[in-house]
């Protein structure tokens, strides 16, 4: 950790994100940029969507008012025509419309509007409940002064006019003066006058009529005062007093409309004005909002796309700037260190995120390549050395050849000189020499054989392995059986091979050569004469065969196992002719076949040799 | 052995003491009827071949060559010899220590009569012992 380095700023921090970490925090940023606008975006929509409701909601009431409004002068209409006419069926219709009324604005308050709507509604409500009211009086009296013009009046008219029939009647019998007859006639048509006043008047209801009626019927009963007219007088009261009546029922329902109802249709119209109004108000209010939240929304949402837009080409801008050109850069470091090139310079070692680490890593590639190289050369040379080292030894071992072949050569030719001139002293002098000098004689004969044949088994030893004779068929039976035959055996030792002896493909030579000695060897130093056994075994097991020789002889120490397999090693018997190469050919030939021999021997136990043959043999003979 | 043979000369070239002596002792042994003479390398022989023979008597020559010899060799000597008018068709008989390929075809390029190893000198000299009795020899030229 170095201490002396300054803290790292939050840029460099940053920077040194691995790449993944990058990504994946840029990836996010992304992500939340994408919810955000989707957020934005709905919730504008939202409060759009808000503002769309609030706007069809004030529609609503708004045609709702409008609709009011008509329902109200339509009442108003069927009202006025009622008052005139009396038809039962305006009447109808007059209270379903102002049923209707009352049930919109019960289902508008229903809705939950705000205060102020609904307090103005309540009161519309109101002021039509109560117009209903009075129209239901309204409805009354037009019956009552319908009742009187219709029924009563014309009753009492009738009367009064019997009244005064009978009256002219009394009068003409009495033969009174004219004056008194012009009296009820006047009367009659005072009446009469009175009569179609009152009916002006309720056809026309206007107080002229009323007085023009009363005064008439004042007039007729001033002009009959000065008769007997009691009766008339009476009824034409009684008539009077009915038409007041009606007339006043008249003058109330009128008043009921023209004043209370006419006040309470004005209520009804004021408010349902402001409720217009309002309305109104509102939805324009509304429709501002709207078009304001519309604007609003639309400049949101856009900035919001704008910004994340921007936002996310920066991110991705960078990211790529980050990761394409060190990726690109590193992988065509690795392509080139594929190739088996090395780098001076990788770029991006000093780099701490993924990129870095490949860095590192292409720069350990590049070590390996480097190496590998060095390596490869390094082998090369090694090749060539090696190559010269081998074409050296071809050489001495050649060398050893000829050294060992001339030697063994040369040397075979002084020694033969020797046997041969000692022979011819035996020849030429032996009846002229010392017993001792004969003796000698001969001893130095055994020598030079001794060494004569040393030297073969030398010359023999020196060319295994260096031939290199062909591969043959070879039928093991019949060189078995020949060994058998040559061998020397003046003891008469028994000697057991199987019947089964197989035909190989092998080297005649080596093989002929081991078995020979190994066979000769039993045969040669067995002591027991015909009691003597010697035994051959052979086994194929693996890619070898196991081939054994036994026999009862005297056996050899364990002590000697190792040394006899060495040149010129001899044990046992040593009045037994042997050279001591035997076994060290032996050895040599089966070893260089790639087999193995050993003893296993106690004395006095016999000895068992066990070696073994390779079945495939290569023929290397074309190699040579 | 008829007596009407003359001696036969068998020249023998070779350096070689022992071997010298084999061949005499196997002439001696067989009671064979020649005139054994030795020269010890190539030069010589043909110095004898030339100079000391008789001509009468190179009609019944036989020559036992040796190849490795000091100064003139077997294979130069026979080089000479069949280089030579007079000598070209003497009989060589080859007796040497080797039994290399190389010499036998080198001696047989060379017409020897026959190419014999020094340890088969009895084979030799028992063949030589019939074939001079029953050999017709090459004419000779003056």
């Amino acid at each position: 950790m170095n201490f002396s380095q300054p803290p790292e700023t939050w840029e460099e921090r940053v920077g040194k994100l691995s790449l993944r970490n990058n990504i994946y925090v840029s990836f996010a940023v992304i992500v939340v940029l994408l919810i955000g606008n989707g957020l934005v975006s709905h919730l504008g929509l939202l409060s759009v969507r808000d503002a769309m409701a609030r706007k069809l909601e004030v529609s609503r009431i708004s045609r709702t008012v409008f609709r009011m409004d008509r329902d109200v002068q339509e009442l108003q209409l069927r009202v006025d025509r009622f008052v005139v006419s009396g038809h039962s069926s305006l009447r109808d219709e007059a209270g379903s419309i102002n049923r209707r009324l009352l049930d919109s604005i019960e289902a508008v308050n229903n809705d939950g509007l705000d205060e102020e709507l609904d307090e103005l509604f309540t009161l519309v409500g109101d002021h039509i409940r109560a117009y209903g009211k009075q129209f239901a009086a309204v409805v009354e009296e037009r019956r009552v002064r319908e009742d009187l013009v219709q029924v009563q009046m014309p009753d009492l008219s009738a009367t009064v006019q019997a009244a005064l029939g009978s009256l002219a009647a009394s009068v003409e019998a009495d033969m009174s003066s004219d004056q008194d007859r012009l009296a009820v006639t006047r009367c009659q048509s005072l009446f009469s006058q009175a009569e179609k006043s009152f009916l002006r008047y309720f056809a026309t209801p206007s107080t002229q009529h009323v007085n023009s009626a009363v005064e008439s019927l004042n007039e007729a009963r001033r002009s009959i005062a000065s008769l007997a007219g009691k009766k008339v007088v009476g009824a034409m009261r009684g008539y009077e007093t009915t038409g007041l009546r009606a007339v006043q029922a008249t003058r109330s329902y009128l008043f009921l409309r023209n004043v209370v109802m006419a006040a309470e249709a004005s209520e009804v119209g004021y408010y349902a004005e402001s409720l217009r109004l309002l309305a109104e108000e509102r939805r324009n209010a509304i429709r501002a909002e709207a078009l304001a939240t519309g604007r609003c929304v639309n400049q949101v949402t856009v900035a919001t796309i704008a910004i994340a837009t921007v936002l996310a080409t920066l991110i991705a801008a960078r990211l790529a700037y980050l990761t394409i050109p060190p990726l690109t850069a590193i992988t065509e470091a690795f392509t080139k260190l594929s190739g088996g090139k090395t780098l001076e310079d990788i770029p991006g070692t000093d780099r701490e995120d993924e990129i870095g680490a490949m860095a590192t890593a292409a720069r350990v590639f590049s070590d390996r390549n480097q190496q590998t190289r060095e390596l490869l050369s390094q082998s090369e040379s090694m090749r060539e050395e090696l190559q010269v080292q081998a074409v050296e030894l071809a050489a001495t071992n050649r060398e050893l050849d000829n050294f060992a072949y001339v030697a063994s050569h040369d040397l075979k030719s002084p020694l033969r000189g020797i046997r041969q001139l000692a022979s011819w002293i035996e020849e030429d002098a032996a009846d002229k020499l010392p017993p001792a000098s004969l003796e000698h004689l001969q001893h130095m004969q055994s020598r030079v054989a001794k060494m004569e044949a040393l030297l073969a088994g030398l010359l023999e030893y020196s060319r295994v392995g260096r031939l290199a004779p062909k591969v043959e068929q070879v039928d093991v039976k019949v060189m078995v059986a020949s060994i058998a035959e040559l061998t020397n055996n003046p003891g008469n030792v028994a000697f057991h091979y199987p019947d089964e002896l197989p035909r190989c493909s092998t080297l005649r030579a080596p093989l002929e050569q081991v078995l020979m000695n190994l066979i000769g060897n039993a045969i040669k130093y067995n002591h027991r004469g015909s009691e003597g056994i010697v035994e051959l075994d052979w086994q194929t097991r693996d890619d070898f065969y196991h081939v054994t020789v036994n026999d009862n002889g005297p056996g050899i120490h364990g002590k000697d196992h190792e040394r006899i397999f060495q040149m010129y090693q001899r044990v046992g018997d040593a009045d037994i002719e042997g050279s001591g190469m035997g076994l060290a050919l032996v050895k040599k030939q089966i070893e260089q076949m790639g087999g193995e021999v050993r003893i296993e021997s106690a004395i006095g136990e016999g000895a068992r040799f066990e070696f073994t043959w390779p079945v495939q043999v290569i023929d290397s003979s074309n190699a040579s | 052995m008829t007596e009407a043979t003359k001696n036969a000369i068998v020249l023998v070239v070779e350096d070689d003491f022992v071997d010298i002596e084999s061949v005499r002792r196997g002439v001696a042994s067989r009671g064979l009827n020649f005139d054994v003479q030795v020269r010890e390398d190539g030069q010589k022989a043909l110095d004898f071949l030339r100079d000391e023979l008789a001509p009468e008597q190179r009609e019944q020559l036989l020559v036992f060559l040796d190849i490795n010899m000091p100064g003139m060799n077997g294979h130069q000597f026979l080089d000479e010899l069949r280089a030579d008018e007079k000598l070209r068709r003497t009989i060589v008989f080859v007796l040497t220590t080797s039994d290399h390929e190389l010499d036998k075809s080198k001696a047989y390029d060379r017409n020897v009569a026959g190419y014999f190893v020094k340890s088969n000198v009895d084979g030799l000299l028992d063949t030589v012992a019939v074939y001079a009795d029953n050999v017709e020899f090459p004419p000779t030229t003056v």
